[in-house]
C-alpha cells in the first residue's frame, strides 16, 4: 500500500465527507446561473472554499491519528493532498473564464491560471479553518461576509476585472501566496500539534462533537460556573424529591435535567455571544434582501434549531422508567422546548418589528435598502414546522446527514412556495385549514414518539 | 434450561440489524439467585441478548419476559430491581461524580448509602472529578457504583471488568462475592477475562452468532470436561488408548495428555488400569472449556 492510499483510506471512513461532495457540485450549477444572467465569473469562488474546508477537514481527521504520524514518508502527504486537490479544482474552475467574450487564445489562458489562483486563495482561506486553528467561527463569518459584500458591493466583479485587465501580477501575487502557503503546511510542527487530539470535524458525528465540547468545556471550567452547576444540580434534585420514588413526575423532572443538563454542561460564553450574532445577523439580512420577503424565512429557521437536540439520551444507562415514562417524559419536554422556542421567536418578531420603524433606508438612487420586519401574522408557520422538526429530532437523534439535508428541504419547500403560491398559506386555505395542518403535524409528532420509545431500539445499533 | 422459578424466559428470540442475524432462535430461562457467566466471541450476541432483558431493544421475533411481564413494557417497578453496567460506560458527563451518584440514588428508594461510601472507598473513586475527565478504567468503577448501589436483584454486568486493572478486578470480584451473599440475587455478567469470571459464576452460557451453543451449569461443564494425564508402569504406552474420540491428545512413548469429553471419573481410572496406566484426572479451566466448545460448535 502506498502512503497516499494509506492517507486516503484514512479519508474513506469520513461518511459526512460525502455529503460535502455533494454540497460541491451543487455549487456548480449556482456559478453557472451568476455568469450566464450576471456576467459574473466568480461565482466558482464558493466551491473553491467549500472545497478548501472539506480537504483540511479530511486531513485534520488524518493528522490525529497517530497511524499517520508513525508512518515513515507521511509527514508531507497532507501537503500534497491539499495542494493537488486545490491546484486541479481550481484550474477546471477557472476553465468558467473560456466563456469571457472578447479574450484571445493566449489572453484566456492567462486569464484562466489568474482565476485559478484566486480560487487558491479562497480554498487556502477554507482549509485554514479546519488545519490551521482558525477558528471555525471566526472563519465562517468571513465567509458569510464575503458572501453579503459580493451582494451588497459586487466586489466580485472587481476582483473580476483586475483578472482580466492584470492577470500576470494576478499570477504572481496568487504565486506568492501558494508559496507561502506551502511553507506553512510544510511545518513538522503542525503534524505533531494535531497528533492524537481529539478533534471534532464540521461533520462529523453528534456523540464525536458532544464529547469534543465536553471536553473543551472542562478545560475552560471556572469556580463560578461551578458553583452554579452545583445550584442547578440541587434546583433539580429538590424538584426531582418532591415526588413518589418510581413515579412520572420524579422522572420527568430527571429527564428534564438530562437532557437541558448536556446543554448547560458544555455552555460557554463564546457560545452565547455566537449565537446571539448569528441571529442577530439573519435578523437583519433577511430583513433587507429580497425586498424583506426573507425575513419570514427566520419563523422556520427558529423552529428547525430544535433538531439539534437529542430529546432521548443516555438510553444505555437504566433507570427506573420503561418505555411508556420515555414517551411521556419526552412528550412534556417537546412541549416545555416549544414553548420556549416560541417565546422566543415571539421576541424576535417584536424586535424585528421595532427594528423596521428604526432602521433608516440607505443605498443608491437605482437600488434603495429598506428593512422589513417579521410579520406576526405568519407565526402559524413555526408552529408547523416545529413538530416536524421534533419528529426528526427524535426519529434520526444522531444522523447529522439526515438533519442537514432536513434543513435544506425546508429552505428550499419555503422558497418553492413562496413563488408558487405568492400569498400567504393562511390566505390561501384559511385559518381552519391552517388550524387543522398544526393539529395534523402534531398528531404526526406523536405518532413518531410513540413509535420511536415503544417500538425502536432504545440503545446501539437499531437506534 | 435452568431449574427452579424463571425471573427471565426467552422464547425463540431473533433481532436482526440489517444483514447481521444478532440473535437466531434464542431460547432461555434464568432462575433467581445464580451467577450466570455469558461467554462468546465479539459480535456473538451476548450485548444484544442482555439488551433484551431490560427492553432496551425489542425482538423482531418471539418473547422476552422479565420478572413476569414483558420485557418491552418493563415500568418503573421492574427496572427498580435491575441494575445494569453497560460496556460504552455512557455517563452523564458533565457532572461530578458525587452529582452523578446523588442524582441516580434519588431515583431509588432502596439506595444503599453504606454500600455507597464503603465503595468509594475501597476503589479509590476521587467524587470531586468531572465524569468526562475519568479514565475508562474509573468510570467503569462508577458504572458498577451505579448499578449495584440500590442493592438490585437482578444485576446485569456487560464487559464490566475490561477496563479495569489488575488490582481493581480483584476488588471487583470480591464485591461480586459480597453480593452474591443474598440468595435471591442473580448476577447475568459478561466478560472475555474468563479467569476472572469463573471464580464467581455457577451457571454458564456460551454464544456463536447469534445462537446458544451450551447452557449449562458450571459444575456439570466442569465434569464432562477433563483433562487426563496417563503414565506407563511398565516403559511403553500401547499404541491405541483405550479412549474414543479423545478432543485431543499429545503423547510421548511412557506418558500421555488427554482432554475427554463424557468420561465419568471411575471409568478413566478402570480404562487406566486395563493398559498398566497411572492416571491424574484433572477439570479443565473455563478459558479450556470454552475453546473447545466454541470451536467443536
Amino acid at each position: 500500500m502506498s502512503i497516499l492510499t494509506a492517507n486516503m483510506k484514512h479519508l474513506y471512513q469520513c461518511r459526512g465527507a460525502w455529503f460535502g461532495y455533494l454540497i460541491i457540485l451543487c455549487g456548480v450549477p449556482i456559478a453557472l446561473f451568476f455568469t450566464k444572467f450576471d456576467d459574473r465569473y466568480l461565482g466558482y469562488l464558493l466551491i473553491s472554499f467549500w472545497t478548501g474546508v472539506f480537504a483540511g477537514n479530511m486531513q485534520k481527521d488524518v493528522l490525529t491519528k497517530p497511524f499517520s504520524f508513525c508512518l515513515p514518508g507521511h509527514r508531507r502527504i497532507p501537503k500534497l493532498f491539499i495542494f493537488w486537490i486545490g491546484g486541479v479544482v481550481n484550474l477546471i474552475l477557472g476553465c468558467v473564464f473560456l466563456l469571457y467574450p472578447g479574450l484571445s487564445f493566449p489572453y484566456v489562458l492567462m486569464a484562466i491560471l489568474a482565476g485559478g489562483f484566486v480560487g487558491m486563495i479562497l480554498y487556502f482561506h477554507g482549509v485554514c479553518i479546519p488545519l490551521l486553528k482558525l477558528k471555525t467561527l471566526l472563519g465562517m463569518y468571513l465567509y458569510i461576509g464575503l458572501i453579503v459584500v459580493t451582494i451588497f458591493f459586487k466586489w466580485d466583479k472587481v476582483v473580476q476585472n483586475i483578472i482580466i485587465s492584470w492577470p500576470i501580477p494576478t499570477i504572481l501575487a496568487g504565486g506568492l501566496v501558494c508559496v507561502w502557503f506551502w511553507r506553512l503546511l510544510g511545518r513538522d510542527s503542525l503534524a505533531r500539534r494535531h497528533c492524537g487530539r481529539l478533534v471534532c470535524g464540521e461533520f462529523d458525528t453528534s456523540l464525536k462533537a458532544q464529547k469534543y465540547r465536553q471536553a473543551q468545556a472542562d478545560r475552560k471550567l471556572t469556580a463560578a460556573k461551578a458553583k452554579f452547576f452545583e445550584r442547578l444540580h440541587e434546583l433539580f434534585l429538590r424538584r426531582m424529591n418532591r415526588y413518589e420514588f418510581l413515579g412520572k413526575g420524579r422522572y420527568i423532572w430527571g429527564n428534564f435535567y438530562m437532557v437541558f443538563g448536556r446543554g448547560f454542561g458544555t455552555w460557554q460564553m463564546k457560545d452565547v455571544l455566537a449565537s446571539c450574532a448569528l441571529i442577530s445577523f439573519l435578523v437583519l439580512f433577511f430583513g433587507f434582501v429580497c425586498k424583506g420577503e426573507g425575513v419570514n424565512l427566520l419563523f422556520v429557521i427558529l423552529a428547525l434549531v430544535v433538531l439539534s437536540l437529542d430529546l432521548l439520551p443516555y438510553g444505555s444507562m437504566l433507570f427506573p422508567a420503561g418505555r411508556a415514562e420515555k414517551y411521556y417524559s419526552t412528550l412534556v419536554l417537546a412541549i416545555i422546548i416549544t414553548f420556549l422556542a416560541g417565546v422566543l421567536t415571539l421576541a424576535l418578531t417584536g424586535i424585528s418589528v421595532l427594528l423596521e420603524t428604526l432602521l433608516p433606508e440607505f443605498g443608491s438612487k437605482a437600488e434603495v435598502l429598506s428593512y422589513h420586519g417579521m410579520d406576526i401574522g405568519l407565526f402559524y408557520i413555526f408552529l408547523l414546522v416545529i413538530p416536524i422538526a421534533l419528529s426528526c429530532a427524535v426519529a434520526f437523534p444522531r444522523n447529522l446527514i439526515v438533519k442537514i439535508i432536513i434543513v435544506v428541504v425546508f429552505m428550499q419547500g419555503w422558497i418553492i412556495s413562496a413563488g408558487v403560491l405568492k400569498q400567504p398559506l393562511i390566505d390561501v386555505i384559511g385559518p381552519v385549514g391552517v388550524v387543522g395542518l398544526v393539529a395534523l403535524c402534531w398528531i404526526g409528532f406523536l405518532v413518531v414518539l410513540h413509535y420511536v420509545c415503544m417500538r425502536r431500539s432504545l440503545v446501539g445499533q437499531g437506534r | 434450561m435452568i431449574n427452579g422459578n424463571p425471573i427471565i424466559q426467552m422464547r425463540n428470540i431473533s433481532k436482526g440489524f440489517g444483514r447481521i442475524q444478532a440473535l437466531d432462535g434464542i431460547n432461555l430461562e434464568i432462575s433467581g439467585g445464580k451467577i450466570i457467566g455469558l461467554l462468546g466471541a465479539n459480535g456473538a450476541g451476548k450485548s444484544t441478548l442482555l439488551r433484551h432483558i431490560i427492553g432496551l431493544y425489542l425482538a423482531d421475533e418471539g418473547q422476552c419476559i422479565t420478572f413476569g411481564a414483558d420485557a418491552g413494557k418493563l415500568g418503573p417497578k421492574e427496572l427498580g430491581r435491575i441494575g445494569y453496567a453497560h460496556q460504552e460506560g455512557e455517563l452523564l458527563e458533565w457532572m461530578t461524580v458525587k452529582q452523578l451518584v446523588r442524582y441516580v440514588s434519588a431515583y431509588y428508594e432502596t439506595w444503599n448509602h453504606e454500600l455507597e461510601e464503603k465503595y468509594i472507598a475501597d476503589f479509590d473513586i476521587s467524587t470531586g472529578d468531572r465524569v468526562s475527565s475519568l479514565s475508562p478504567g474509573q468510570r467503569q468503577k462508577v458504572a458498577i457504583l451505579l448499578a449495584t448501589g440500590f442493592d438490585p436483584e437482578l444485576l446485569i454486568l456487560d464487559e464490566p471488568a475490561s477496563s479495569l486493572d489488575p488490582i481493581a478486578r480483584s476488588q471487583f470480584l470480591d464485591l461480586l462475592l459480597q453480593l452474591i451473599q443474598d440468595e435471591n440475587r442473580t448476577i447475568i455478567i459478561s466478560s472475555h477475562i474468563l479467569s476472572d469470571v469463573e471464580k464467581v459464576i455457577d451457571h454458564t452460557i456460551i454464544m456463536r452468532k447469534g445462537r446458544i451453543l451450551r447452557d449449562s451449569s458450571f459444575d456439570s461443564l466442569r465434569e464432562e470436561f477433563l483433562k487426563v494425564t496417563l503414565t506407563s508402569l511398565n516403559g511403553q504406552l500401547p499404541k491405541e488408548l483405550p479412549f474414543e474420540n479423545p478432543i485431543s491428545c499429545e503423547r510421548s512413548s511412557s506418558q500421555a495428555i488427554l482432554t475427554v469429553q463424557n468420561y465419568a471419573s471411575s471409568d478413566l481410572e478402570a480404562k487406566a488400569k486395563e493398559i498398566n496406566c497411572t492416571v491424574d484426572i484433572k477439570p479443565l479451566s473455563l478459558e479450556e472449556i470454552y475453546k473447545i466448545v466454541v470451536i467443536r460448535g
